[in-house]
Formats: C-alpha cells, sequence, structure tokens
C-alpha cells in the first residue's frame, strides 16, 4: 500500500520528468532489451536497433499507461483493468511478475540518470514499490 | 565461466575507475536497507535504522557499505575468475550470515541505480547492460557455495 506521502513524491517525480516523457518510454525498453535481451522475444516483430521506430512508439504507450496510474495512484486495479485484461488474455507476458521486475529496473534507471541526486533513496523506495504496484495489477488477471 | 567481450570489460573498468567507492558504496547500502527494509533483519547491531535519514546517517552502514563495494571491486579486478574471487565470501554468506541470495540480486540492481544517478552520461544501455551482467555474476557467485 502506498502511503499518501508516497503517492505525493511519485506525482511530483513523475511531473519532473514529464519534460522527458517522449524519449523515456523508449530508452527504457531500448535499455530492457540490452540488459535483458530474453525479454526481445516478447517482440519477435521489432526492429531492435537503437532509435528504432517501433520501440519509440510503444515506450511512449508504455509511459501514458504509467502516466494514467500515476494520476490514479489511488485506484491502481480499475485505471489499468483494461491493460491487466490485455496482458492476462492477449500478451500472456510470462511469468507474470518476472519480465516487470526487470522493466521496472530499466524505467528507475532512465529516472536515476534524468533526475540525479533528485533520485533519492526515499523517491527511489516509492518508485520501486509503485512499479511493483503495477505489475501486481497486470498480472491480477492471470489466473 | 563468465564471457566478457572487450566492449563489456572496457565499459566495467572505466566506469569503476571514477566510481567513489566509499560514497557509492555507503548509498547503496543505504539504499538497500530504504528500499527494502525487510533487509534490515541483517544488520540488528547497527543502531537507529529507523527513517531514511537515519540510515543514511548512520556511520556502520556507511563503513559497511565501503566495505560490500571494496569486496565488490574484486570482481572488477578478476572478471575471469569471479566465482574463484568469491567462493569464501558465499560460504560465509550461507553459513554464518544466512542471507537469502535473492538479496544479492537486490542489491547488484541497486547499485546499478546508483551508479545511473551519478553517472548520466557514460550510462549508456550498453554500460548498463556490461554492469547487470557483472552484478548478475556476482550474485550468481555469492549462491554458488549455499547447501
Amino acid at each position: 500500500m502506498l502511503t499518501a506521502e508516497e503517492q505525493s513524491l511519485i506525482q511530483k517525480t513523475w511531473e519532473k520528468a514529464s519534460c522527458h516523457k517522449d524519449e523515456m518510454g523508449g530508452e527504457s525498453l531500448y535499455r530492457l532489451f540490452t540488459s535483458y535481451p530474453t525479454t526481445k522475444t516478447y517482440f519477435p516483430h521489432f526492429d531492435m536497433s537503437c532509435g528504432s521506430e517501433q520501440i519509440h512508439s510503444h515506450g511512449k504507450k508504455v509511459v501514458a499507461a504509467l502516466t494514467t496510474a500515476v494520476n490514479s495512484i489511488d485506484n491502481l486495479s480499475q485505471a489499468l483493468s483494461e491493460l491487466s485484461s490485455l496482458h492476462a488474455y492477449n500478451l500472456r507476458v510470462d511469468p507474470p511478475c518476472f519480465p516487470s521486475q526487470l522493466l521496472s529496473q530499466c524505467i528507475q534507471v532512465v529516472l536515476a540518470r534524468l533526475l540525479g541526486k533528485e533520485y533519492t533513496p526515499e523517491v527511489h523506495a516509492a518508485f520501486d514499490k509503485f512499479l511493483s504496484a503495477v505489475a501486481a495489477v497486470l498480472s491480477e488477471k492471470y489466473r | 565461466m563468465v564471457h566478457w567481450t572487450a566492449e563489456e570489460k572496457q565499459h566495467i573498468t572505466s566506469l569503476w575507475s571514477k566510481v567513489n567507492v566509499a560514497d557509492c558504496g555507503a548509498e547503496a547500502l543505504a539504499r538497500l536497507l530504504i528500499v527494502y527494509p525487510w533487509t534490515q533483519r541483517f544488520f540488528s547491531s547497527f543502531g537507529n535504522l529507523s527513517s531514511a535519514t537515519a540510515v543514511i546517517g548512520n556511520p556502520q552502514v556507511r563503513a559497511h557499505g565501503k566495505k560490500v563495494l571494496t569486496s565488490f571491486g574484486e570482481a572488477v579486478k578478476n572478471l575471469d575468475s569471479i566465482k574463484a574471487t568469491f567462493a569464501h565470501l558465499s560460504e560465509l554468506h550461507c553459513d554464518k550470515l544466512h542471507v537469502d541470495p535473492e538479496n544479492f540480486r537486490l542489491l547488484g540492481d541497486i547499485l546499478i541505480i546508483v551508479l545511473a544517478s551519478h553517472f548520466a552520461k557514460e550510462f549508456t544501455p550498453e554500460c548498463q547492460a556490461a554492469w547487470q551482467k557483472l552484478v548478475g555474476a556476482v550474485a550468481h557467485a555469492l549462491a554458488r557455495k549455499y547447501h
């Protein structure tokens, strides 16, 4: 459960990072594919080169979904309900939590690079918790 | 044995030469205790860990963080024999310290985030990939002697 303080930290941090919104997602995904090549198996049809339009465009979708989550941070289950169904029934990313942990790591690396010292231990803790909560919601309908 | 390309070795050694081991070590350990508070169970003798501020300011956390990262530096110096380098520490963490190896993965990931926040420019995706491989290799070596 995210505390009120954590929710506020997350929203403020996301706001700070918002001017980089367009690149953040693509960079996170590219880092995911570079550090954890097995995750590419979920995107066999993608052009995986650096600067790929598919990665950039999919990255924007991921960031948009996270923005939705940040804006409805006290009701993630409802806000991400459709995405949860998509991941469970169509995409079936398997096992549910493992790739999400890897993506969470890459998103946090991007945020840490962007924010430097401002990615304080408190912000880090809140974000780690938030991304875990998002991953949990996305795997809610798996079985 | 882990296979390293010349580029991966270069990413690792080049970044490591810029790392302030005392500061980064302290920060990484502090973040472990803050982001994953259950890890505090291994440090009950460390005194006040009751808040993020307390953890960050705790001198024992600082000192131990430096010790941990100095030890990690042995992996950087011995990239081609990581398992041998950490064999003794692996036994120690199993037999005396009773640490679940999952925690090595957590600390490794936290170290990566600390490096990303300090070295934004250098921490390219390729650099991150080399370092993720390294922390994975160290975690694996530390878990190897568990029984």
